[in-house]
């Protein structure tokens, strides 16, 4: 069974209908993706006597499941499926251990990868956040750390659009709590 | 981005990638970073997360202050009022780790900003790499806060890690500084240490240790005391002077002369020595005697020590010299029992005197002799102790480092040892190196090397003494190896030593073999080659004693000496068997010099084919041997080696000496005793007295029994002492041991050769015996014709025959040779036999002999002073009620011939004769009556109720 799920092909659809269609281990590196397809799936395909609307799944565990990714956009999930392609043999960090995960400097290729305008990046950080692939969430983030780091929040704000919502009063005030960090 | 901003997972993503400033800023871009996705719970564990890399404990119990969480003010205020009122100010980059310890998840972010606020400018020059005046001006001198600062810069560092590059690289350029401080240190370390400035480098060391640079502090003092020193190491030199077990088998013939000559310089603490050891193991009553032969044989040797410097030429040039023969085989047993009572010291001492030996010989002789060697371990001392001073100024108990740098030197020093006794062999083995070599063929110079390298390695055991205690027991306690320095020095020693150890032990018994066996070969020959010269001598000393006897001179000056050596002789050997009474000792002592006065006359000393000298001597270098053994019995690994090889060294002890000097001088003594013809002796000998009542090769055996005891005894003493006290061998488990077998082979084999020897002695005595009673027993003796003839009778003077008193005192010189010689048992049966078989000669004797009423008187005269010597004398139980039952034969013959009658009866009364005739014998006895034929009819009829002539048919 483990062989031919490998080999089982997954088609994702996009939020426009687009379908992707992927191994499933590709599929799986969403981990989102990866326990649908654990529980839902194999689940049916065992109480497949008394369902028979998933009766052809009986026949041939190679048939390719269909896999609706509604909250994605086209272009993200090709940008998504092609970084899975691309780590189809890679091995990350354990999960847990949040000190490896953070002292790895961002892939090369990653980093070539999330080469992209601001919105797609945004994009596939919350199609990642989504889905739950972890090591491309971590890597958007650290690009975004990146481009904040050394910068004023104003500065911040106009690279990301992000509109100041304190009063006056408000940033005063949270200025001098954080004076202490400030260079002397 | 808005959209972003809205997942709190996202954004606490990012904000783990940022380091403080950044974190801060992203918290205030907007009121969602800032109030709710950074707040509460997240910034805490932010904050804490800091905090804990910085190996800062959490402590879950809120401190007293808490501010409410949803105030910034508040928590502004408590970190500017932090800040403000100079309490901030108070925690320095050295110190700041041992204030802050702890914080709890409210207070994480205001003490990470006190740290963040000492350390972060540091950060800031490494990252900027501008390193110049890096350390503020007040701490500039000071290495010591320096190294703190570093080492806290680093711990503060680890915070950093949100920001990888940022960490790395502080780190990297942190490294940089730090290697660049330690060179600086090291160098000024090197020229303090020229200055021997050793109190400044202290601090310096103290800089290593807490930079965790130990091994280069370690190796820093080692290239400053380098120990690989020409005059620390072993070398060739120190085999030339050393004692060592080889070299004492080397030089053993002078050895016991040596130690003759020391007794007699020492009179006086030998005396004592000697007095007192004895004292601590006999009764008191015994000790007036041994005092005043403690004095004789002191004053006596000092003669011998000038005359009897080596053994053969000299004493016969002394035969030459027309000196009796007695007074050489005088200063021979003096020898000997001064050996035994040096042997007797040693044997009630050895304990004590046992590990004094090799460590502690006498200092000034043993340095003297160890020149090279005790320099050599002098030069180690002084060296190491110099050291331990250095060591403990400098590093004081800061880190232990002296173990570790002796143990190298023992390494050292040891692997020094190592070449020396291997390399030696090849420069050696190269021809250019000695032309010499040439001369010698290869296989035997291969052989002589080979001897070589292994006498040296009889070295080891002093080696490991001086080392172990001389070297390591006078070194200076030390604060940096603590309380245990001297015992770790010394497993050390043990540890480096063991290979040399092993092969040594496995060494020693082949080698000791080899020369114990030379040893006894070597006096063998002597022997052979002595008796044939002796065999020359005899011949001039009976001319000599023959020309004494012609002047009339009487060599009791002579005698006596011997005498009082005999005596103490026997003497020595009750103190062992302290058993016997003071009443029987002074009995055995009368009957012992008694025994001896005509030793002068002897010819055939048996005695002299064993030398108790040679064994005393063979014994002691085993004793020595096992000594020097010793010194690695607590080694744990090799003590069942040692063990082992100790039990083989005992086995080649006994086996050798039974081998080439027991067995073959026990069978040529038999073989002598058996040869011995009284009858051909006396052709040749010169006799004083013209019937002899003593049998010499039997008191000479007597001598070899009394020799093979103390062998025995030495033999035990050995034993116990040195196997069985120091636990070489548990008598309790080990009894089927083989060592114990041999030792067991070995007594059966000595008690057998006693038994046999003393069998032929007393065929011999009793061939002796009967030629008393055929030549010196008169046959008028029992049998006077007429009461005129009778002029004892007439005079009332009625003595025993002059045949009963020689015999008598023939068997006096010999019934009691063997006591105190050998137990209990051996010398019952002797006597029992003996007794025994002079019954039969006596009953064979009267047999032989006529005897009238008149004589009979006589022979009850003979009868009762055979019985009073075997009653009150030999007192052998068995033996007395034959010669009562004699006794009464004797009233057979004093019963009138008138009386026949009466003498019938006293025939038919068995009982009158203990049941030791029966009546045929009896009437055998009567026959004997030299009025027989008068009496034959009245003595039948009362037996038979009728005569031979009433029988009406004859």
């Amino acid at each position: 069974m483990s062989d031919a799920k490998k080999t089982q092909q997954v088609v994702l659809v996009s939020g426009e209908g687009e379908q992707f269609s992927v191994d499933r281990a590709i599929a799986e590196r969403s981990i989102l993706l990866k326990n649908y397809l654990n529980d839902m799936h194999d689940h049916a395909a065992s109480d497949s006597d008394s369902d028979s609307d998933s009766e052809s799944n009986h026949e041939s565990s190679t048939e390719t499941i269909t896999m609706p990714v509604p909250n994605v956009r086209s272009s993200v999930l090709g940008k998504i499926v092609e970084w899975a392609e691309h780590h189809r043999g890679s091995t990350f960090p354990d999960e847990d251990d949040d000190d490896s995960r953070k002292s790895a400097p961002v892939d090369a290729w990653d980093r070539e990868f999330l080469k992209v305008d601001q919105e797609m990046l945004y994009e596939i950080i919350l199609a990642a956040n989504y889905l739950n692939i972890k090591p491309l969430l971590d890597a958007g983030c650290k690009v975004v750390a990146e481009m904040i780091r050394g910068r004023s929040p104003e500065e911040i704000r106009r690279t990301f659009n992000i509109v100041n919502d304190f009063t006056p009063e408000e940033e005063a005030a949270i200025r001098r709590e954080n004076e202490w960090a400030e260079d002397r | 981005m808005e959209d972003l901003l809205k997942v709190p997972e996202i954004v606490q993503n990012i904000a783990s990638y940022l380091n403080t400033k950044d974190y801060l800023t992203f918290q205030s871009l907007n009121k969602s970073t800032h109030d709710t996705h950074l707040k509460g719970k997240y910034d805490d564990d932010y904050w804490s997360g800091k905090l804990l890399s910085m190996e800062i404990k959490r402590n879950n119990n809120e401190e007293s202050i808490d501010p409410p969480i949803n105030n910034p003010n508040n928590e502004s205020n408590l970190i500017n009022k932090l800040f403000d009122n100079g309490s901030a100010q108070s925690f320095t980059p050295m110190d700041i780790f041992d204030k802050i310890t702890s914080f709890t998840p409210k207070t994480a972010k205001s003490k990470y900003a006190v740290f963040f606020n000492v350390f972060n400018s540091y950060c800031d020059k490494l990252i900027n790499n501008n390193l110049g005046n890096f350390f503020p001006k007040k701490y500039q001198s000071d290495p010591l806060f320096q190294i703190k600062i570093i080492n806290n810069i680093e711990l503060f560092n680890n915070s950093n890690k949100n920001d990888y590059n940022y960490y790395n690289k502080t780190k990297q350029q942190l490294k940089i500084i730090r290697d660049f401080f330690i060179n600086t240190v090291l160098k000024e370390m090197e020229s303090l240490y020229q200055e021997k400035n050793y109190k400044k480098i202290h601090i310096f060391i103290k800089v290593l240790i807490l930079s965790n640079e130990e091994t280069n502090a370690l190796e820093f003092f080692k290239t400053q005391n380098p120990y690989d020193l020409d005059d620390l190491k072993f070398n060739d030199k120190i085999w030339k002077d050393s004692t060592t077990v080889f070299k004492r088998f080397k030089h053993q013939n002078s050895s016991s002369i040596d130690l003759v000559k020391q007794f007699s310089k020492d009179n006086s603490r030998g005396y004592s020595n000697s007095i007192n050891s004895i004292r601590s193991e006999t009764n008191e009553l015994e000790i007036d005697t041994i005092k005043d032969i403690t004095i004789n044989s002191n004053t006596d040797t000092i003669s011998l020590g000038q005359v009897n410097d080596n053994n053969d030429s000299i004493n016969n040039d002394k035969f030459k010299n027309n000196e009796p023969l007695g007074n050489n085989d005088n200063n021979n047993i003096i020898t000997e029992e001064i050996k035994n009572q040096g042997d007797g010291n040693k044997g009630t001492e050895t304990e004590s005197k046992n590990k004094l030996d090799v460590s502690t010989l006498d200092e000034t002789e043993f340095s003297k002799e160890n020149k090279h060697l005790v320099a050599l371990i002098e030069n180690m001392k002084i060296f190491l102790n110099e050291k331990i001073d250095i060591v403990d100024t400098i590093f004081s108990d800061e880190y232990p480092i002296l173990i570790s740098y002796c143990e190298n030197f023992i390494q050292f020093i040891i692997e020094s040892l190592r070449s020396c006794l291997t390399e030696d062999d090849k420069t050696k083995n190269d021809p250019s190196t000695n032309t010499n070599n040439e001369k010698i063929p290869k296989k035997s110079r291969n052989k002589l090397l080979k001897n070589e390298t292994e006498s040296k390695l009889f070295t080891i055991p002093i080696i490991y003494n001086l080392l172990k205690n001389d070297l390591i027991d006078n070194l200076k306690e030390s604060i940096n190896a603590g309380p245990t320095f001297h015992k770790v020095l010394k497993e050390f020693i043990d540890l480096y030593m063991e290979p040399f150890i092993l092969n040594y032990l496995k060494l020693v018994p082949n080698f000791y073999q080899e020369q114990i066996h030379k040893e006894l070969i070597k006096f063998n020959s002597d022997i052979a080659k002595k008796q044939s010269e002796q065999n020359k001598e005899i011949y001039n000393s009976l001319k000599d004693q023959s020309i004494a006897k012609q002047n009339g001179s009487n060599s009791n000056s002579n005698s006596n000496g011997k005498n009082d050596f005999l005596s103490s002789f026997t003497n020595m050997f009750k103190l062992q068997n302290s058993s016997t009474t003071e009443k029987q000792k002074e009995r055995q002592k009368l009957q012992v010099d008694y025994n001896l006065n005509l030793l002068n006359t002897n010819l055939q000393n048996i005695k002299s084919f064993i030398s108790l000298d040679l064994i005393y001597k063979v014994i002691q270098e085993t004793k020595d041997l096992i000594e020097e053994m010793s010194a690695f019995k607590d080694l744990r690994e090799v003590t069942p080696i040692y063990k082992a090889e100790c039990q083989e060294i005992f086995k080649i002890l006994i086996t050798e000496l039974n081998i080439n000097h027991i067995k073959p001088s026990f069978e040529k003594a038999i073989g002598l005793l058996e040869e011995y013809d009284t009858d051909k002796i006396k052709s040749i000998e010169f006799k004083i007295d013209q019937v002899e009542t003593q049998v010499e090769p039997l008191v000479k055996f007597t001598e070899l029994i009394n020799i093979g005891d103390i062998i025995l005894q030495m033999i035990s003493i050995f034993y116990k002492n040195e196997l069985e006290n120091k636990k070489i061998i548990d008598k309790n488990r080990d009894f089927l041991n083989e060592v114990i077998q041999t030792k067991k082979k070995f007594e059966t084999m000595i008690d057998d050769y006693v038994a046999e020897g003393l069998t032929i002695g007393i065929n011999k005595l009793f061939t002796e015996m009967n030629f008393i009673f055929r030549t010196v027993q008169l046959p008028d003796d029992y049998n006077i014709r007429s009461s005129n003839d009778n002029f004892a009778i007439n005079h009332g003077e009625i003595h025993p025959t002059k045949c009963a008193i020689k015999v008598i005192e023939l068997l006096n010189n010999h019934c009691f040779l063997l006591n105190g010689a050998t137990d209990k048992g051996t010398i019952d049966v002797y006597q029992q036999e003996i007794g025994d078989r002079f019954f039969n000669e006596v009953v064979k004797q009267i047999k032989r002999n006529i005897i009238s009423t008149e004589g009979a008187i006589y022979l009850i005269a003979d009868l009762n002073y055979y019985y009073e010597f075997i009653a009150y004398r030999l007192r052998q139980k068995n033996i007395i009620p034959l010669f009562a039952g004699l006794k009464n034969i004797g009233q057979l013959y004093i019963v009138s011939g008138k009386d026949s009658k009466e003498l019938g009866r006293l025939i038919s009364d068995v009982g009158k004769f203990q049941s030791i005739f029966s009546q045929e014998e009896i009437y055998e006895f009567v026959q004997r009556r030299s009025d027989w034929l008068k009496v034959k009819r009245d003595v039948e009829k009362v037996m038979y109720g009728l005569g031979v002539k009433d029988c009406c048919i004859m």
